[in-house]
């Protein structure tokens, strides 16, 4: 980053912006197909078929769906604060796209390799908060503040114990840097963070799914309640930013999974090494958004006094204990 | 012209920017906004003074929790959009007038000191660096801080907590 | 120069540690108290362990043996550091013996937590006088104004209190702000945290820095001025004194000041850079020509405006903006024995007199001058009292306070400085005009608006602490001198 920052030609700056519409092209095409997966696995859990209609096997469903948002009519409504409204789509976008530049998909396939990769992703993914609020004020409907007020106050409660779980794996590593976190897990899924930190991974895996607002902690959406949260008056091009950034933290969240609890790219077993290792990382990522998808469809909602309680009073404890059992631990084996 | 020059204006313009507007913006969502940029504008320089650690922290304190914290503290509370300031022509001008007196003085003085230029090893690791003074030298402080934040916790607790009768 | 701390280290904290651990036991116990309890118990406790760490002190002083430093200065032990601690803990027990009389559930919903705030508060002043480290001794700073912030806004349902907290935390905090600003030009001059390291780094750049070095200072008086309500810093504290819970206000009076002042007394060395080695100047000197300035200020503003005032607590704050440039005096003149001997002084009569106020404020509900009259034919020990310690305020001889105005003034002429002695005796005797009102007012049987006054037991035994003390060490000032200057 540095070096990028120092030498700044125009040959550097072409490659990073090539390098920047390729990643955008393979979260568009995950975007894409992991909706129209969702749908499909939700689906046959509730013995469904899924979209099946849209080209061979329903696979165009979700870019149909797509084009139709981006040629619907795009309405602000009359009383919004205008700036604001679509301040808002954008600024919870970017932040979402950013955070991917330090997912490392093998020792070669990374796009930043920073020190304080882990601590970037945090931080950043803080901000796509302000935009989800931006737009629940801007639309100056109570449905869209409430649920905006929702999503804010189950991200912050979220983050502290997510980032305090993270903190297990940082102690196992002595590094935030995400290459290193990686390599700290090779040699046989015996060594990956997931044992050792199996507490830290499930606070994480819970707190990951709150973060995402997606069931059982869809409250800022819930439909009986909210209509559909924070985003009730968007519509058109705007909803789908809004959608492509909460699809956005799925990739992230699953490539950060992997990273700092299943490995990244190492295999399981010695033997099977010979498969390359941006194959386990893959195999490893569809598995955790599999996971997600399969809660979704299983699990019931919670409710939001519930919720609080739950981040507060059980995951952030529960995280601090296993950062000082983790600390002592390591103290002790040294 | 290098990067780092072009970069270093671009941040501190929207930090100054960013910080003029917060005083000058009449809605107080613009004005947290604008303070948002700023926040961000300084980790930019940070990154630029390759303090990494430091410019991520400022992104998470203060572009993540205090801008977060101030929406939520105008969403949750009554105010006035509309207000009505008198105006008072000598106070603005002597205000700008100070001001511009500031800057010049401080202008002046940073201008005019001849700091010797060092070249000083930046540490590879510098999160491990910080925390090894923090835990170190600087562990009174530190732990100072711990009853700083637990005392502001409990301020903030029992003046806005309502008596439940 | 050892950069770790060691489990033997702790030992040299005691004073500190002994707080520390009582801010945490004692505000868990208070979750825990019984409800239908008075919450004077609290008190008691917070008491004990500020007892208990005066005592680690006065054992410390004991052993002492030239100055004991840790972390490179970070945490210092050292003579006066110890006298200010235990001043800063004789005034904060003074002050909670008062408060057990004088904070009624009405005013203050909260009292357990009051009792618990003082605790970090006198810590955060402790932290102040045991530190060359600038960033500890920010934080003590902070630790101090934050305690101090929501002492001031506990009065929840008073809407005066209200505004006057707030608008305390948006002025202190700017204050911190212009303080943090110019350490951060020391530090970018001196390249180091440790202020005797900045100090000898200062000594040796080249000229072109020194208007820095001017700029660093201009900003730290900004900070110290208000902290300290000297003028033209001092606009907060008439309204904030008058809003506040009496007790904190004696608290912000005493124990924020004496703070500032060693926090002061840490910085000013920094400032012995020589400009022009053949004439002997140094930027000292001028650093010496602005506290002067800013003190004469406050001696005139603070004495001149109290004779306006009809409110007790704003009279007595501009009576403390006045003794903020005794004290401004008495720092330039570098005299750190004089300096202890006003402190006690002041802590005494001032905290004496508040808590003949929050006594009569109490029965009379209000804060006018008034309450005062004719106190001598209802409470005629009290009113007694009252005259003695208004008198020593005033600087009537026989009396600690004009043995310490006396000792500043010996001091100001002695450096030659006639412009600033004649100020402080136009604005001492200006002075007695309004502290007599009131003690007239005392003596007037017509004006008597209420028959009985209650003084509750501890309000007493605080005022005849502070009386006989006041009149002690002012016959025999030796006692304390000889503890000041003993090594």
């Amino acid at each position: 980053m540095d070096n990028m920052i120092e030498q700044l030609s125009i040959g550097s700056v072409s490659l990073v912006t090539l390098a920047t519409a390729a990643l955008l092209l393979i979260v568009l095409v995950f975007v894409t197909y992991g909706i129209y997966f969702e749908r499909k696995v939700i689906g046959w859990i509730q013995l469904r078929q899924g979209p099946n209609r849209t080209g061979p096997f329903g696979l165009l469903q979700t870019v149909a769906d797509v084009f139709k948002l981006l040629i619907k009519e795009d309405t602000i409504p009359n009383n919004a604060d205008k700036t604001v409204f679509k301040l808002g789509p954008i600024i919870s976008f970017i932040p979402a796209f950013v955070v991917l530049a330090v997912i490392p998909y093998t020792e070669n396939l990374y796009f930043a390799n920073l020190n304080v990769g882990l601590l970037y992703y945090v931080a950043l993914s803080g901000i796509s908060t302000i935009g989800i609020l931006m737009g629940g004020w801007a639309s100056n409907n109570k449905y869209a503040l409430l649920g905006g007020m929702r999503s804010v106050a189950q991200m912050i409660s979220y983050e502290i114990p997510l980032v305090i779980s993270m903190v297990g794996v940082i102690l196992m590593t002595g590094s935030l840097n995400m290459i290193q976190i990686v390599e700290g897990q090779a040699g046989g899924f015996w060594s990956w963070n997931i044992f050792p930190q199996i507490v830290a991974f499930g606070i994480f895996i819970i707190a990951a799914v709150a973060e995402l607002n997606r069931t059982p902690f869809d409250l800022p959406e819930a439909e009986s309640e909210l209509i559909a949260g924070y985003h009730v008056e968007y519509s058109g091009f705007r909803f789908a930013f809004y959608m492509l950034s909460e699809y956005v933290y799925i990739y992230a969240i699953a490539g950060l999974t992997t990273v700092l609890f299943l490995g990244g790219w190492h295999a399981p077993f010695a033997f099977l090494s010979f498969i390359p290792g941006l194959i386990w990382f893959i195999i490893k990522f569809c598995s955790i958004v599999f996971f997600l998808f399969w809660i979704r469809a299983t699990m019931p909602r919670l409710r939001v006094d519930h919720l609080m309680g739950l981040g507060w009073k059980v995951l952030l404890p529960l995280s601090l204990v296993n950062i000082f059992v983790t600390a002592i631990v390591l103290e002790l084996l040294k | 012209m290098s990067g780092q020059f072009i970069f270093f204006m671009l941040f501190s313009v929207t930090a100054i920017g960013g910080a003029i507007m917060m005083l000058n913006m009449e809605r107080i969502m613009y004005m947290i906004a604008s303070a948002a940029v700023t926040f961000l504008s300084l980790a930019g320089i940070y990154v630029l003074l390759h303090a990494e650690f430091l410019a991520f922290v400022q992104i998470l304190i203060y572009a993540g929790a205090i801008t977060i914290l101030m929406i939520f503290g105008i969403v949750l509370t009554k105010h006035e959009e509309k207000r009505e300031e008198p105006k008072r022509r000598f106070y603005h001008i002597s205000l700008f007038a100070g001001v511009v007196g500031l800057f010049a003085v401080f202008y002046y003085v940073i201008n005019q000191s001849a700091f010797p230029a060092v070249t000083r090893e930046i540490a590879q690791d510098q999160t491990k660096e910080i925390g090894l003074l923090i835990y170190s030298q600087y562990v009174i402080p530190f732990e100072l801080v711990s009853i700083l934040l637990t005392i502001a916790l409990i301020g903030a607790i029992i003046i806005a907590k309502r008596e439940g009768k | 120069m050892d950069t770790r701390l060691f489990a033997a280290d702790l030992l040299d904290m005691l004073p500190e540690l002994t707080l520390f651990i009582a801010i945490i036991i004692i505000s868990l116990l208070d979750l825990f108290w019984p409800k239908n309890a008075s919450k004077k118990g609290i008190g008691v406790l917070t008491l004990i362990a500020l007892i208990v760490s005066a005592g680690f002190l006065i054992y410390q002083r004991i052993h002492l043996d030239g100055v004991i430093s840790l972390l490179n200065d970070s945490y210092l032990v050292y003579h006066y550091g110890i006298l200010f601690k235990l001043i800063v803990l004789l005034g904060v027990s003074l002050i909670v013996m008062m408060s057990f009389g004088a904070i009624r559930d009405k005013d203050i919903p909260h009292i357990g937590e009051y009792y618990v705030l003082l605790m970090p508060a006198a810590l955060g002043a402790m932290i102040m006088a045991s530190s060359a480290d600038i960033i500890t001794l920010f934080i003590g700073l902070e630790l101090l104004s934050i305690s101090s912030y929501i002492l001031v806004a506990l009065r929840k349902h008073h809407t005066k209190s209200n505004e006057a907290a707030f608008k305390y935390i948006v002025l202190g905090s700017i204050a911190s702000a212009f303080i943090l600003y110019g350490m951060s030009f020391l530090y970018g001059m001196g390249g180091s945290t440790n202020l005797f390291q900045i100090g000898a780094t200062l000594q040796s750049l080249e000229s072109s820095f020194h208007p820095m070095i001017y700029v660093s200072f201009f900003l730290l008086l900004v900070g110290f001025g208000f902290k300290l309500a000297a003028a033209p810093f001092h606009t907060w504290a008439p309204e904030v004194y008058s809003a506040a819970p009496t007790p904190v206000v004696s608290f912000l009076a005493v124990i924020s000041k004496a703070a500032m002042l060693i926090f002061m007394f840490m910085f000013l060395p920094v400032y012995f850079v020589p400009l022009d080695p053949v004439q002997n100047l140094t930027i000292y000197s001028d650093v010496v020509l602005t506290l002067h300035v800013v003190a004469a200020i406050s001696m005139i503003v603070g004495n001149i405006v109290a004779l306006m005032q009809k409110n007790v607590k704003r009279l007595l704050a501009f009576s403390s903006i006045a003794n903020a440039g005794y004290f401004l005096v008495v720092l330039s003149t570098d005299r750190p024995g004089e300096l202890v001997y006003y402190l006690v002084a002041y802590l005494l009569m001032t905290i004496g007199i508040f808590a003949v106020v929050t006594a009569l404020e109490n029965s009379a509900e209000h804060q006018d001058i008034s309450i005062f009259s004719g106190l001598y034919f209802t409470a005629p020990v009290t009113a007694v009292m009252t005259v003695i310690l208004l008198l020593s305020l005033a600087g009537i001889p026989l009396t600690m306070g004009f043995l310490g105005k006396f000792f500043i003034l010996l001091g100001v002429i002695q450096v030659k400085t006639y412009w600033l002695a004649a100020i402080m005796i136009v604005s001492s005797v200006i002075s007695f005009y309004y502290y007599f009102r009131i003690i007239r007012l005392m003596f007037m049987r017509s004006h008597s608006e209420h028959t009985t006054i209650k003084v509750p037991v501890t309000t007493m035994i605080v005022i005849a602490i502070c009386v006989v003390a006041t009149i002690f060490f002012a016959f025999f000032p030796q006692y304390m001198l000889s503890f000041i200057e003993w090594t």
